[in-house]
């Protein structure tokens, strides 16, 4: 491959983030505000109130859009190196919402949140290994699709086919099959959210726990209550997906034990290794940022610099949000089929109305800080 | 340079009828690996990856790649005997899908015919389109081998 060297890697990035932070600024400029002040159906703003439309799920449909209908199905070239940098708007977003919490109030939800995930994790893993034997899959397609469906989703199918020597074919079957039913419930959700009026914390302890890939549950948080400020639906959700996120070396470990049992060859296997080789660096970042946040570096409620920073911030999740629309290819969604779809259906179906219920019963409407 | 350009998959359809075709028209046969570069973009759904581990997938794609590329050639090679062939692996690049390349390297070598399997089993190519894209920007016939029906 061609080396640009720094300079010409920055010239190739511009063409595609202009775009998406364009798309975005038009869509909080021009489209939000036109939208809360129409008229449909008798109702001023119905378009908001009613079908929950804000320029975060805008981001993502205008960013589908590019893809599947303006791009023909392929980011092209030009826009390639710009649409690339989602990865980090959105590490870097959820860096900063590290600033969001304290370590003692992360110390008062921490503990539901680790006890609510790590249910749901494994339950969904061990469901998955049933349905999956009793259909008759491939045992490491089996450990991919309990990944994908116990964790967070992408991330997780990316972390485990290596460890389960996954055949690729059956990765992008698995990645193919999660897509679509997170960008299902990514849409879906708000309105269940609001039709069951759930406060930010029980809506972001639903998603944060029920929905399968990351990304989607940060976006989902955004489209619930677009507001990044402590006590809101993505700070709450965030916790949710971190305590995920760090989960994933130890499910890898998890899934590739079970794995490897029943192989003749087996492997050897270390969590050292595993927490050495796929845990995610960035999520010190965040907490490093709550450390700051606690000791006060960065600012008391209420101050300039926070307010600053949380505008930046709704900014970077808006820019990557248009990327992860345009990362959705529905050609390829619409390939999924077989009995991964089964299962993944079964699994994602399952987690996300037993979490539903769980959080209606269980966790108050009052938030926890 | 005019002749039947046979897409390698992990099938193997294409091989016996590949062979068969050449034969039949009187033309030299190649056969084509084409290396799958699209998973960059295919996982780009994983935003809270830690780098190691999408290296780490990155690098188990790669040896897929190369192990699929000593068995295609091996399985191209035994199959064509005594007959006279040729073998040429070349990448997609990371926003090409599988069968652009072919398409392109069809037309950079004159193939006057390509022969392909009904679905092409290699890389992403099941999840972007298969063969409908190649048999649409190809530019000479495409044969394409299915699976055999049972009676």
């Amino acid at each position: 491959m061609e080396d640009k060297g720094v300079f010409g890697k920055i010239i190739a990035i511009l063409p595609g983030l202009a775009l998406m932070v364009g798309t975005l600024w038009v869509l909080r400029t021009w489209v939000e505000p036109w939208m809360a002040n129409t008229v449909l159906f008798g109702q001023k703003g119905w378009l908001v109130k009613v079908l929950s439309l804000n320029y975060i799920l805008l981001a993502i449909i205008v960013g589908m859009l590019y893809r599947n209908l303006l791009f023909g199905g392929k980011i092209p070239a030009w826009a390639e190196e710009g649409f690339r940098t989602t990865r980090l708007f959105i590490k870097a977003g959820v860096i900063m919402l590290g600033s969001l919490y304290t370590i003692q109030s992360l110390a008062k939800v921490g503990g539901i949140a680790i006890l609510l995930i790590m249910t749901f994790v494994f339950g969904t893993i061990f469901f998955v290994m049933f349905l999956g034997r009793l259909m008759g899959m491939d045992r490491s397609l089996i450990g991919v699709m309990a990944a994908a469906c116990g964790v967070c989703g992408v991330s997780a199918a990316v972390a485990t086919s290596p460890a389960v020597k996954a055949k690729p074919s059956d990765v992008a079957l698995v990645i193919a099959t999660i897509l679509g039913f997170g960008i299902m419930t990514m849409f879906v959700s708000p309105f269940v959210g609001k039709a069951l009026q759930m406060s930010d914390y029980q809506f972001g302890a639903w998603v944060g726990t029920g929905i399968l890939n990351s990304g989607q549950v940060l976006a989902t948080c955004l489209a619930f209550n677009p507001t990044i400020a402590p006590g809101t639906a993505v700070a709450y959700g965030e916790i949710w997906n971190v305590v995920r996120v760090i989960s994933i070396p130890f499910v890898v470990f998890f899934i590739t034990m079970w794995f490897w049992r029943a192989e003749a060859q087996a492997e050897h296997l270390s969590l050292a290794g595993i927490l050495k080789d796929k845990f995610p660096i960035f999520v010190i970042g965040f907490f490093g940022m709550t450390f700051l946040s606690s000791v006060g570096a960065i600012g008391a409620e209420g101050s300039n610099t926070l307010h600053l920073m949380r505008d930046v911030m709704s900014w970077i999740f808006g820019i990557g949000l248009v990327g992860q629309g345009a990362y959705i290819d529905i050609r390829e969604i619409k390939t999924a089929g077989g009995k991964p779809l089964k299962v993944g259906l079964a699994a994602g179906c399952l987690k996300y109305v037993v979490a539903l219920l769980v959080v209606m019963f269980f966790v108050s409407k009052e938030s926890s800080f | 340079m005019s002749g039947v350009l046979v897409v390698l998959d992990e099938s193997g359809r294409a091989i016996a009828e590949g062979l068969r075709l050449a034969r039949e028209r009187g033309e030299s046969v190649t056969g084509l690996f084409v290396y799958e570069r699209g998973w960059n973009v295919y996982i780009g759904h994983d935003w809270l990856l830690g780098s190691n581990a999408r290296a780490t997938f990155m690098e188990y794609i790669e040896e897929h790649e190369q192990a699929a590329e000593a068995d295609l050639r091996a399985r191209f090679l035994a199959a064509a005997g005594d007959t006279p062939v040729t073998f040429t692996a070349i990448c997609c690049d990371d926003l090409e899908h599988l069968t652009d390349a072919v398409i392109r390297e069809a037309r950079e070598s004159g193939a006057s015919l390509i022969v392909c399997a009904d679905p092409l089993v290699r890389g992403l190519s099941q999840r972007r389109g298969g063969t409908a894209a190649l048999v649409r920007g190809a530019p000479c016939p495409v044969a394409l081998v299915g699976q055999a029906l049972a009676a």
